[in-house]
């Protein structure tokens, strides 16, 4: 037994189960642990691996298109007020939206906010290809800008201070010790809770994803007419067009009071 | 004698001991015969087929389909009994559910002989009737206890629980689904009637463990590990029900080097077992058995080896 658990290089612990003896097989003991799969153990399959060419084949004509290349790793990060990753897509999903929507009132978006949870991979320093932003925001989920009262986006600015920050473009934020907003300003102004203000978000959470209820009942819900993954990968090949790397950096714009 | 098996478990931090009841070492003589089941588990591989590029920052050169699939390979060529779960959220993350919307995992999933899985959130991604669509690829039953599907594209063909017979043993698994509300798109999952878990897990283990009569009972839940509000969860689960052996899990992504712990409401162990996510990782967890002996014995020990796999 300890063989063959080391020869699989495992983390192993010993746990027991304790079954009844009214049962007729008794569970003497259970074990567990996991392995972890590495591409460098030159492990191959040939029946998955002749499943999976023709697709990968036809997948990599597609996706290996290099967009641009990368300054500084972004790491997925959780458990931060901002993160390289949440500034990059929420930035870019502001100024995408910005570009395309046509506002009736002549009022541009004022802020973006997404969700943590739906950004799914970091993306590496170097060349980022087509793929690997399909694996940063595999969904298809369409920029929405609402219209929400200022009743509202307090409520919302109170979400993203309860949660400790979500990927956030256009405020700045402070998060008091109690977990509530401190002082926030939209677009460099003091935030005035009698005004108006147009959140640039996606369709999952306009419509009640992650349970960003100050979203319910908007003013106004207009789509922009652009997929977020679509308009981050505008974003960088227009960068790269103009010779330029992707970066992004920290600004404290979402930081815990001092 | 029941209450003293009952009573006594004890983990300890490293080394190996074995505790037993009076009788226990003649239980372990030579001339018992004993079964082994290796669980082998994954859940949330999210369409990770190919592994992370080696430039990765966080997952560098790790996971793979045909890596895991040459692993089950190696450890079903050293053990005779074998069962192979996924705790679901198989689809969307790569290009590959974009492109193919999870034929290709469906298919590979059945090459690697997968016995059964649960159904994740990001499952109904491309909808239910793709989801029908997809299962046509699968050797494998998807289940599900606590989702009614009556009135969608699912209904009859995601059953709440299998039975299955291995190393002597017979086996229920049953499926466990999160609440859908403010998680998906609400015209993804349509009429499904989402099913309170800790409720559902009491009638089906009145099912499996009394009716059915069988010996281990397996929860493959998409819960989620644990929360900081009182969300139901896996360990919530684990605590309030009785009847379940082993809880495996995913949705939340956890990362259990070695499973936990939980007394249920006999107070008797409860395994509760995740492995993150993106096939990084592979769960595995043995279960001995005893055919003749009345006696159960208790054993706990750690191993922690790092030695290379690819030595092996």
């Amino acid at each position: 037994m300890k063989r063959l658990l080391q020869s699989l290089g495992l983390t192993v612990l010993l746990l027991a189960a304790i079954i009844g003896c009214t049962r007729k097989v008794h569970v003497t003991n259970v074990e567990a642990g996991t392995v972890a799969i590495r591409t460098t153990d030159s492990l191959s399959d040939s029946a998955t691996h002749a499943i999976l060419l023709p697709y990968k084949l036809r997948l990599d004509s597609q996706m290996n298109q290099v967009l641009g290349t990368v300054e500084m790793a972004m790491p997925k990060e959780t458990g931060k007020t901002e993160t390289l990753l949440g500034n990059w897509v929420a930035d870019i999903c502001l100024v995408k939206a910005k570009q395309y929507y046509r506002s009736d009132d002549g009022q541009q978006p004022d802020i973006c906010i997404l969700n943590n949870g739906g950004l799914r991979t970091s993306i590496p320093q170097g060349p980022v290809t087509r793929g690997k932003i399909y694996e940063l925001m595999p969904f298809d989920n369409e920029l929405v800008v609402l219209t929400i009262t200022g009743k509202k986006a307090k409520d919302l600015f109170a979400y993203i201070a309860a949660t400790g920050g979500q990927p956030s473009s256009g405020f700045t934020m402070i998060i008091k010790s109690d977990k509530t907003p401190g002082a926030t300003t939209i677009g460099g102004q003091p935030f005035d809770e009698n005004k108006n203000y147009k959140v640039v978000t996606s369709d999952y959470l306009a419509l009640g994803g992650d349970k960003m209820n100050f979203f319910n009942a908007p003013v106004k819900n207009e789509v922009v007419g652009k997929k977020i993954r679509d308009g981050l990968i505008e974003y960088c090949l227009e960068q790269t067009q103009k010779g330029l790397q992707l970066k992004s950096q920290l600004d404290k714009r979402i930081a815990y009071e001092n | 004698m029941k209450t003293n098996r009952r009573n006594f478990l004890r983990i300890l931090g490293a080394g190996s001991l074995w505790l037993s009841t009076s009788n226990a070492m003649k239980a372990f003589g030579s001339t018992v015969k004993k079964d082994r089941l290796v669980i082998l588990h994954t859940n949330d591989v999210h369409s990770h087929l190919e592994p992370f590029p080696s430039n990765d920052p966080k997952f560098p050169g790790l996971g793979g389909l045909e890596q895991r699939a040459a692993l089950i390979r190696k450890i079903r060529s050293e053990d005779d009994h074998v069962l192979l779960l996924d705790a679901g959220d198989i689809f969307q993350g790569t290009p590959y559910f974009n492109l193919y919307q999870g034929e290709v995992e469906m298919k590979l999933m059945s090459q690697m002989g997968y016995d059964v899985t649960a159904i994740g959130n990001h499952d109904f991604d491309a909808g239910m009737e793709n989801l029908a669509r997809q299962l046509q690829h699968a050797t494998f039953p998807m289940i599900c206890a606590n989702y009614d599907f009556t009135g969608t594209p699912l209904e009859g063909k995601i059953q709440p629980y299998i039975i299955t017979h291995k190393a002597g043993m017979k086996i229920g698994i049953f499926g466990l689904g999160i609440e859908l509300d403010g998680l998906v798109d609400r015209r993804l999952y349509g009429k499904t009637v989402y099913k309170d878990p800790l409720l559902t897990a009491s009638q089906m283990v009145i099912e499996l463990r009394d009716k059915k009569k069988c010996d281990l009972v397996i929860c493959l839940s998409h819960l989620g590990y644990k929360y900081e509000s009182d969300k139901v969860s896996d360990v919530v689960l684990a605590k309030k029900s009785r009847g379940i052996d082993i809880i495996i899990g995913g949705h939340t992504h956890t990362l259990l080097e070695k499973p936990f712990k939980y007394k249920n409401r006999d107070g008797k162990d409860v395994v509760v077992a995740q492995v993150g996510w993106a096939g990084i990782h592979l769960g595995k967890i043995v279960v001995e058995t005893d055919h003749r002996s009345k006696e159960t014995k208790i054993s706990s020990t750690s191993i922690p080896i790092k030695s290379d796999v690819r030595k092996a």
